[in-house]
């Protein structure tokens, strides 16, 4: 496993709050045409969250409980 | 023949004469013409403005805009010998093989021609960009393993001509070249035919003092650029009503540019940004343009229905230092915390203050949708030769927003999911329906090359281009336009090398009709 590179400040308030916000995956795929059956939601996507434009991984706020 | 100054002479030039080949418009393509042609023809080379820039000639750019926000008219382009060669970056492409072929989910894609018909002219027109000849399309793979695995997407490269100014290179040989007569501050303000309608008789010219002239020709070619070729043949209507070649309502159509945006920056994981600091292609140290430079295949613009693109991954100044040390990144941390202290630094600095490096930033050069849509048109208000002026009407499809926005996506998943980093995207990229910015939205993006091309579109069948395989105007027996508006779709690549191709490949072409001509 790579180790996390320092990550950028973030306000922790704001952080919360639009994290709180915003879906599972805030990154919606480009639409497809519709398929015969509904997809499993891929477990990739699961992992990754959107704050203030930056792509993040879910397991990236572990770094604030360690501040 | 020294290069003459139409507004200087006494007399007319073109008096008694008929030319081989006229042709207007001395930018890359015209002087690639004029020097090829000279070899068995006698050519004139009209150029509407002087040897350097002049604000009289200039202004007859100026134009309006009532599609999407663009560059203003008369600053995306130069009106003086050399033509937008004496501004433009240098980067140089061939369009790729794909780009030429027909693909069922874009609707007008597909030329007559195919990448083949061109390949013959790469290593001379290399020569003309004084780009190197062993110069490859695909750069070395070796130090990119730290790239994200883009899965069906292809490294590509991009070449860099030292900015080939055409006018400054060719002006000597165009004056030694006894078979060439070019003609400054000539501007031609209309097209005339014979009674046939269907034959060039010849190009009125027009001098900065209102001094009308006519050159005759055998042959005529248009070189005025991807904007200004639609708007000569539309202008052109005193013998047909609707401008010449416009029959099918097709010249200044399917205007298409490369949108250009910034999509993001990002950070790299500390072993990977190591790994991508010994990048020679990445940090340019092996090639003059920075970065990994990215397409799709064709399969996955098939199975994911989007346009062709370059998305380059480019290096910020970060990279070239170690980054802070532990202490100076937390007490970077606490200096920005302070809205005070920030608000200072800008003050200071007039400029916004950025509270971490990124690695690298994102950007993406993109394939257009070819669009009926999106057109030059003419404007009620006219310039001083009293031709209307242009109404550029650009328009991009949800096609082309959705090809970007998958681009951004799929890497702004890629660097987490394959522990590569982190990206940022622009706010824009995260809005439901995207709105691609404009070039006053305040966001860093270029918005578009300005690359002018596809106005009087290449097509086997007159009812889908203006112009045949062979450039020639379809309703017309020896009227040919050259340069990019003969494009039939953009691909992603600058369109410069291009153009100058297909100049060397119709030079050729023309040089075949000398029995005819006789």
């Amino acid at each position: 496993m790579h180790q996390a590179t320092a990550m950028p400040h973030i306000d922790r308030r704001r952080f919360l709050q639009s994290a709180a916000a915003l879906p599972a995956l805030a990154l919606l795929p480009a639409p497809r045409p519709a398929p015969a059956r509904a997809p499993a939601p891929r477990a990739d996507d699961e992992r990754l969250i959107v704050v203030d434009g930056w792509v993040l991984k879910r397991s990236d706020l572990a770094l604030l409980e360690r501040r | 023949m020294p290069i003459r100054d139409l507004n200087q002479l006494a007399s007319d030039p073109f008096a008694g004469k008929i030319y081989d080949v006229c042709i207007c418009g001395a930018g890359p393509a015209g002087i690639t013409l004029a020097r090829k042609l000279a070899d068995i023809y006698s050519v004139c080379l009209l150029e509407a403005g002087d040897r350097h820039y002049t604000p009289e000639s200039q202004d007859c750019y100026k134009g309006e805009i009532t599609g999407e926000p663009y560059f203003p008219l008369d600053q995306c382009r130069l009106r003086y010998l050399g033509g937008a060669s004496n501004h433009w970056g240098g980067a140089c492409r061939p369009l790729d093989a794909r780009d030429f072929e027909k693909r069922p989910f874009v609707k007008y894609s597909g030329w007559p021609i195919s990448r083949q018909d061109l390949d013959p002219y790469l290593a001379e027109a290399k020569e003309i960009f004084d780009i190197p000849a062993d110069e490859p399309e695909v750069p070395s793979a070796k130090g990119s393993e730290w790239l994200p695995p883009f899965r069906r997407h292809e490294q590509i490269e991009f070449w860099l001509s030292p900015q080939v100014r055409f006018g400054e290179k060719y002006e000597g040989e165009l004056e030694r070249t006894p078979s060439i007569d070019v003609y400054l501050n000539a501007n031609v303000t209309d097209i005339w035919l014979e009674d046939n309608l269907k034959t060039t008789k010849y190009f009125e010219v027009t001098d900065y003092r209102g001094r009308k002239f006519k050159a005759h020709a055998r042959l005529f070619i248009l070189a005025t650029g991807g904007l200004e070729n639609p708007r000569v043949l539309l202008n052109a209507n005193h013998q047909l009503p609707h401008g010449i070649g416009n029959e099918h309502d097709l010249v200044g159509r399917f205007f298409t540019d490369h949108p250009h945006q910034h999509l993001g920056e990002f950070l790299l994981e500390d072993d990977i940004r190591a790994q991508a600091q010994k990048d020679p292609v990445f940090m340019g140290k092996a090639l003059p343009i920075k970065g990994r430079f990215l397409r799709p295949s064709k399969e996955y613009m098939r199975d994911a229905r989007v346009l062709s693109y370059s998305l380059g991954v480019r290096p910020t100044f970060a990279m070239e230092r170690e980054p802070d040390t532990p202490f100076k990144a937390r007490l970077r941390d606490i200096l920005c915390a302070s809205e005070l202290l920030r608000e200072s630094a800008e003050f200071i600095k007039n400029g916004s203050v950025s509270c971490f490096d990124v690695d690298g930033y994102l950007k993406i050069q993109s394939e257009q949708e070819p669009n009926p849509e999106s057109r030059i048109a003419l404007a009620a208000s006219t310039d001083r030769f009293d031709l209307r002026r242009m109404d550029m009407q650009w328009h991009r499809t949800d096609l082309d927003r959705r090809t970007i926005k998958d681009a951004a996506l799929l890497v702004a998943r890629l660097f987490p999911l394959s522990h590569r980093g982190r990206v940022r995207l622009e706010r824009w990229l995260h809005e439901d329906p995207l709105h691609l910015p404009g070039p006053y939205d305040g966001t860093p993006s270029i918005v578009a090359g300005p690359h002018h091309m596809c106005t009087t579109r290449m097509a086997d069948d007159p009812r889908e281009g203006v112009v045949d395989r062979w450039q020639r105007v379809h309703s017309n027996t020896n009227l040919y336009i050259a340069g990019s508006s003969s494009f039939a779709t953009g691909g992603f690549a600058n369109p410069t090398f291009t153009i100058v191709q297909m100049s060397l490949r119709l030079a050729d072409h023309l040089k075949t009709l000398r029995h005819k001509l006789a």
